[in-house]
C-alpha cells in the first residue's frame, strides 16, 4: 500500500510568462507534519493553491489518497480539512450558526473538539465571526478544522495575524490533536519559529525549485553554521557551502558537511583561515543559511 | 447537507429578505392604491377605458422592481462566496461542486420566484375583482417578462459575481446590460406573449453559466 | 458539461452582438428621410408635388413636367385645399363638369392610413359599441364592453365587472337569428366617440359571413351582408368619414382591397393591386373624384389615383426605392441581423434577418485572422474559424475574447 497522502510529480507553473518553478516532485508521508517554507515568491501559496485544488498546475500531477486533485470526490474532500490563508471563515455567521452548518457534512464531526476550543473565546454566542478579533476568529477556523476531524489537514498560513500568545495556543493544540490523532498536515508559515515545535519534515523552497526536503531533526543536526577568521575580504564559491561572507575579518558560511570537510573545501579553495567552529542551528536559522536573508 | 445548504444562504438573506419583501409589496400596493384613487375619483369605467384605448397597465411602475429585487438578492448571495474567496471553503465542502453551486442558485430563484408569486397574488386579486379576466390577464403577462427579467438578472449577477477575472467580468457586465435590455423593448401590454418561451430557454440557459465562473475559479484563473 | 456551457456563453454572445452591432450601426448613421407629399390632381389629371428649392422655398410640380408655385398648387388641388382657396375666393364652381361648394370638398375629404403595426398588435378580445342614436348631439362612452365567445355575444359592466346577461341574451339572438355563427373570425368597428356618426361594427362569423351590427337605442341591429362566396376577409376597417358613402374598407385573402358602400352594402374592388394589410402601411387621401393611394412595402413605395366613382386605377407611380446607408454597409459587414421589436408590428420576438452572402469577404478575412491568433493550435480551432468564416464579426469577437488563450 502507497503510504503517501500527497503525492506531487513534475509541477511546473507559471503566472502568464513568470516561472514560478519547474519539475517540482514532493511526497507528504501518511502520519507526518509536513511544513512548507519559503521566501515570498517562491510559490508557496501557489503550491497550497494547487494542492487546495484551486489551481490547474500548467503541467504535473498531483493526488492526494490516491485521487487526482482536480477528480476529488467528495468523499476524498470529506477526508481533507482546509485552512485558507486568512484564516477565512464564513464570518456572517455566529460561533453557533457556523457549527450548524458544517456538522452535516461530516460523519466523524467532533463538536466537543470545537466547542472545546470556543469555550476558551469568551464571545457571546450571537457575536457574529466578523466581530470578533483577528486571532478569536483565527480559532474559529481551526475549531472547525479540527471538528472535522479529517485524515489530512492542509494549513495555509496558520499563524498569520495571530499575537504571540494566540500563536503558542494554535500551535500547541495542533500539535497535540495530530500526534495524538494520527493525522497528516501540510501546512505553510511566514513565523517558522512556530513550526519548529510542529513540524516532522520541512520543504524549503527557493525560486524555481526545492532546496531542501527532509525531517526537520536531521536538518537540525546536520546543518549548521561554521565561523572562522580569515584574512580575506571576501570568499569565493565553495563547494557544499551556502552564503559564505566575511565581515569585519570574520568568515561565515553554512554546511551540510562536517567540520573536516568544510576545512578541506576551505583549504582546497585557497582560503586562509583559523578558528574553524561549527555552530547548530534553529529552523529559523537554517532557513536563513539556506535561502540567505535577501 | 442540502439543509445545511439553505441554512447557509438563509443566513446570507435573512436580513435582506424582510426588507425585500415589505418594499416589493409595498410597491405593489403602492400601484394599487393609486388604481383604487383613480377608481374612486374617475370610477372604474375610465380604467377600462383607458386600458382599452391606451395600452396601459397601471403597473408600469413596477417594470424594474423584479430586476432590482433579482441584483440584491444575487449579490447578497454571491458577494460574501468571493469576499477573501471564501469559494473556496464552499467548494471544498464534501458535497458535488456543481450540484452545490446549482443548489444555492436554485434557492435564490426559488426565494425569488416566492416573491414575484406573492406580488402576482396581490396583483390578481385585487385586480380580478375590478376588471374582466382579459383585462386582469393582459396585466399579468404584461408582468411576466419583468419577473422573468429578475430571475434572470440574479443568474447573470451570480455568474459575474463568481467570476475569478475583472477582464471577463467586464464583458459578462456589458453581456448581461444587453442581456437585460432584451426584456424592456417594448412597453405595449401583453407585447412579449411571443417571446416569453424564449425568454424562458434563455433563463434555462443563464441558470447554468455560473457552473463556467466556478471552473475557472477552480483553475485559479486570475487577471 | 462545461464545454457546453462555453459554447452556450460564446452563442449567447454571438446573439447579443447580432442584435446590438446592425442596431448600433443603423442608430449611428440615421438621417430624415423626407418624400415631397404627393396627390393626384383633379385638374390637370396628373400627380403633384409639394417640394423644397435650395433656398427652403415651396414650390409645386407635376408629372407632365409643370412647375407652379406654391399658390398654384392649391389652384391644382382645390379638394385638398379647399380652406386655403375658399378664404381667397378662389375655389372653382365646378370641377370635372361636377358642381361643387368648398363644404362639398370638405364633406367628401377624407384621409384613412392602416399601418402593419397598427394591425399586428396585441388585443385584448374586448370591444365597445356605441349608440349609433345617442340621445345628444354627441356620442356617449359606453358603460359596458362586449366580447364574443364560443357561444354568443357577451356584454359586461365596466362599474360592476359583471356580465348583462339580459343585453348579451338579446344581442346573441339578433345576431344568431341573421344566421350568425360563432365564435366571430373577425371583429371591428370604432368605439370613438369623437366621429359625426356610427357605422357600428363588421363581423365575420365562424362561416366567413360577414355581419353587420349596430346598437340603435340599446337595441341590436343586425344584418348579414351577401360577399361573393370567393372572397375571404382577413381585415376590416371600419370607416365613418364625412361623406357616409362607405361602410369599411377590407382586405381578402388573396390580398385585394375592397371598399364596402354604406348605401347598398355593395362590395366594390379598389384597383391598387396587392394589398396585404398585415404587411403592407396603407394612406388614402381621398376626394369625391379621385383618391391618392400610398401603399408601402417595406421599402418600396408606389403611389397610385384611383378614381373614386368606380374604384379603378388612374395613374400610377413608384418612386426609386430608399436603402438607407447603413443598410448598404451593412450587407457586407453583417452576415445576418437579429432583432426583436418591427416596423411592422408591435409584437416581442426574435427575428432573423435573410443571410448575407455578400459578408462571407469580411467573414473569410476575420477567420485568417482568427487562425493567425491560434497558429499554434490551428487545428483546434478549425471549427471556431468556420464559425468566424459564416457569422463573421459576431463570431470572430465572442471567440477572441472568451476565447481559451484568455
Amino acid at each position: 500500500m502507497n503510504d503517501n497522502v500527497i503525492e506531487c510529480r513534475h509541477l511546473t507553473h507559471y503566472y502568464g510568462k513568470r516561472l514560478i518553478y519547474r519539475d517540482l516532485n514532493f511526497n507528504v508521508p501518511r502520519g507526518r507534519i509536513l511544513g512548507l517554507l519559503g521566501k515570498n515568491g517562491t510559490g508557496k501559496t501557489t503550491t497550497i493553491n494547487i494542492l487546495s485544488g484551486y489551481l490547474r498546475p500548467r503541467e504535473g500531477q498531483c493526488r492526494i489518497f490516491g485521487e487526482e486533485l482536480h477528480r476529488l470526490t467528495p468523499q476524498t474532500r470529506q477526508r481533507i480539512a482546509l485552512l485558507i490563508e486568512g484564516h477565512v471563515q464564513y464570518s456572517y455567521m455566529t460561533i453557533e450558526e457556523i457549527e450548524r452548518f458544517y456538522a452535516p457534512f461530516y460523519p466523524r464531526w467532533n463538536r466537543d473538539a470545537y466547542y472545546g476550543l470556543m469555550e476558551k473565546l469568551h464571545v457571546a454566542p450571537r457575536q457574529r465571526i466578523s466581530r470578533m478579533s483577528c486571532g478569536q476568529q483565527s480559532q474559529v477556523a481551526l475549531g472547525l478544522i479540527l471538528a472535522q476531524d479529517a485524515e489530512l489537514l492542509i494549513l495555509d498560513d496558520f499563524s498569520m495575524g495571530l499575537d504571540p500568545g494566540y500563536r503558542r495556543l494554535f500551535v500547541e493544540y495542533l500539535r497535540d490533536y495530530t500526534r495524538a490523532e494520527d493525522k497528516t498536515v501540510f501546512l505553510t508559515s511566514h513565523i517558522i519559529q512556530d513550526m519548529e515545535k510542529l513540524i516532522d519534515d520541512c520543504i524549503i523552497m527557493d525560486y524555481g525549485r526545492i532546496m531542501v526536503q527532509m525531517p526537520v531533526g536531521e536538518l537540525l543536526s546536520t546543518f549548521g553554521r561554521y565561523t572562522f577568521s580569515t584574512p580575506l575580504p571576501s570568499l569565493p564559491d565553495l563547494e557544499g557551502c551556502h552564503h559564505a561572507q566575511v565581515s569585519r575579518g570574520g568568515g561565515e558560511l553554512f554546511s551540510f558537511e562536517s567540520p573536516d570537510t568544510v576545512a578541506a573545501t576551505l583549504q582546497h579553495a585557497g582560503v586562509p583561515f583559523e578558528g574553524l567552529s561549527r555552530e547548530a542551528l534553529n529552523l529559523e536559522d537554517a532557513f536563513i543559511g539556506l535561502t540567505g536573508k535577501y | 447537507m442540502e439543509k445545511a445548504i439553505f441554512y447557509k444562504e438563509w443566513i446570507k438573506m435573512r436580513s435582506l429578505l424582510p426588507v425585500m419583501g415589505i418594499a416589493l409589496i409595498g410597491v405593489t400596493l403602492y400601484a394599487l392604491l393609486r388604481i383604487d384613487r383613480a377608481v374612486t375619483l374617475n370610477g372604474a369605467p375610465h380604467l377600462w377605458q383607458v386600458m382599452l384605448d391606451k395600452e396601459v397597465v397601471f403597473i408600469e411602475m413596477l417594470r424594474f422592481i423584479p430586476l432590482i429585487a433579482g441584483l440584491l438578492l444575487s449579490l447578497t448571495q454571491f458577494i460574501p462566496e468571493m469576499q477573501h474567496k471564501r469559494l473556496k471553503l464552499t467548494l471544498h465542502l464534501p458535497y458535488p461542486r456543481h450540484r452545490m453551486i446549482l443548489l444555492m442558485a436554485a434557492i435564490g430563484l426559488g426565494i425569488l420566484t416566492l416573491l414575484f408569486a406573492v406580488q402576482g397574488v396581490v396583483l390578481w386579486s385585487y385586480l380580478h375583482r375590478l376588471l374582466a379576466p382579459e383585462l386582469t390577464s393582459r396585466a399579468l403577462l404584461t408582468a411576466l417578462p419583468w419577473w422573468l427579467a429578475g430571475l434572470t438578472l440574479y443568474m447573470l449577477c451570480a455568474w459575474i459575481c463568481v467570476e475569478p477575472t475583472r477582464y471577463r467580468r467586464g464583458i459578462y457586465i456589458v453581456m448581461t446590460l444587453g442581456v437585460c435590455r432584451m426584456f424592456y423593448l417594448s412597453d405595449v401590454p401583453q407585447s412579449y406573449d411571443g417571446m416569453l418561451l424564449w425568454l424562458a430557454v434563455l433563463l434555462a440557459g443563464v441558470f447554468f453559466l455560473p457552473l463556467l465562473s466556478v471552473r475557472r475559479f477552480k483553475e485559479g484563473c486570475q487577471d | 458539461m462545461i464545454k457546453i456551457i462555453k459554447t452556450g456563453v460564446v452563442v449567447l454572445a454571438c446573439c447579443l452582438l447580432s442584435w446590438l452591432l446592425p442596431w448600433l450601426l443603423a442608430f449611428m448613421t440615421a438621417s430624415p428621410s423626407w418624400r415631397p407629399f404627393t396627390l393626384y390632381s383633379c385638374i390637370v389629371h396628373s400627380f403633384a408635388q409639394l417640394d423644397y428649392d435650395r433656398h427652403g422655398n415651396v414650390f409645386g410640380r407635376d408629372f407632365n413636367g409643370n412647375i407652379y408655385t406654391e399658390r398654384q398648387i392649391d389652384s391644382i388641388l382645390p379638394m385638398f385645399y379647399h380652406r386655403q382657396l375658399a378664404a381667397e375666393g378662389r375655389f372653382p364652381a365646378m370641377i370635372e363638369g361636377v358642381k361643387l361648394t368648398p363644404q362639398d370638398a370638405e364633406r367628401s375629404g377624407f384621409i384613412f392610413r392602416t399601418t402593419p403595426s397598427e394591425v399586428n398588435r396585441p388585443r385584448t378580445g374586448l370591444h365597445q359599441i356605441l349608440e349609433s342614436n345617442p340621445r345628444r348631439l354627441e356620442f356617449e362612452s359606453p358603460t359596458d364592453v362586449f366580447r364574443i365567445t364560443d357561444h354568443g355575444m357577451e356584454f359586461v359592466d365596466m362599474a360592476t365587472n359583471t356580465v348583462n346577461a339580459d343585453k348579451s341574451r338579446r344581442f346573441t339572438s339578433a345576431l344568431q337569428e341573421e344566421g350568425f355563427r360563432f365564435p366571430a373570425r373577425l371583429v371591428s368597428g370604432n368605439a370613438s366617440t369623437q366621429k359625426e356618426y356610427d357605422n357600428g361594427y363588421l363581423l365575420v362569423d365562424h362561416s366567413g359571413r360577414l355581419f353587420h351590427l349596430l346598437q340603435v337605442d340599446g337595441r341590436p341591429c343586425v344584418r348579414h351582408v351577401a360577399l361573393p362566396d370567393s372572397l375571404e376577409i382577413t381585415h376590416i376597417f371600419v370607416t365613418e368619414f364625412s361623406d357616409r358613402r362607405h361602410l369599411a374598407f377590407l382586405s381578402d385573402s388573396r390580398h385585394r382591397l375592397h371598399a364596402l358602400r354604406a348605401d347598398d352594402y355593395s362590395l366594390h374592388e379598389v384597383a391598387v393591386g396587392r394589398f396585404d394589410a398585415a404587411n403592407d402601411a396603407l394612406m388614402i387621401i381621398g376626394d369625391m373624384f379621385y383618391w391618392t393611394v400610398t401603399l408601402q412595402r417595406d421599402h418600396d413605395e408606389r403611389l397610385m389615383a384611383v378614381n373614386a366613382r368606380d374604384y379603378s386605377l388612374v395613374d400610377f407611380y413608384t418612386p426609386p426605392a430608399e436603402t438607407s446607408p447603413s443598410e448598404r454597409v451593412a450587407k457586407y459587414l453583417f452576415p445576418t441581423a437579429l432583432s426583436f421589436t418591427s416596423m411592422k408590428d408591435a409584437f416581442v420576438q426574435p427575428r432573423l434577418a435573410p443571410y448575407s452572402p455578400h459578408a462571407l469577404w469580411l467573414g473569410a478575412v476575420l477567420a485568417v485572422v482568427y487562425l493567425l491568433v491560434h497558429r499554434r493550435r490551428p487545428a483546434v480551432h478549425v471549427l471556431p474559424a468556420v464559425a468566424v468564416l459564416l457569422l463573421g464579426v459576431y463570431a470572430f469577437l465572442p471567440l477572441l475574447l472568451l476565447g481559451h488563450h484568455r
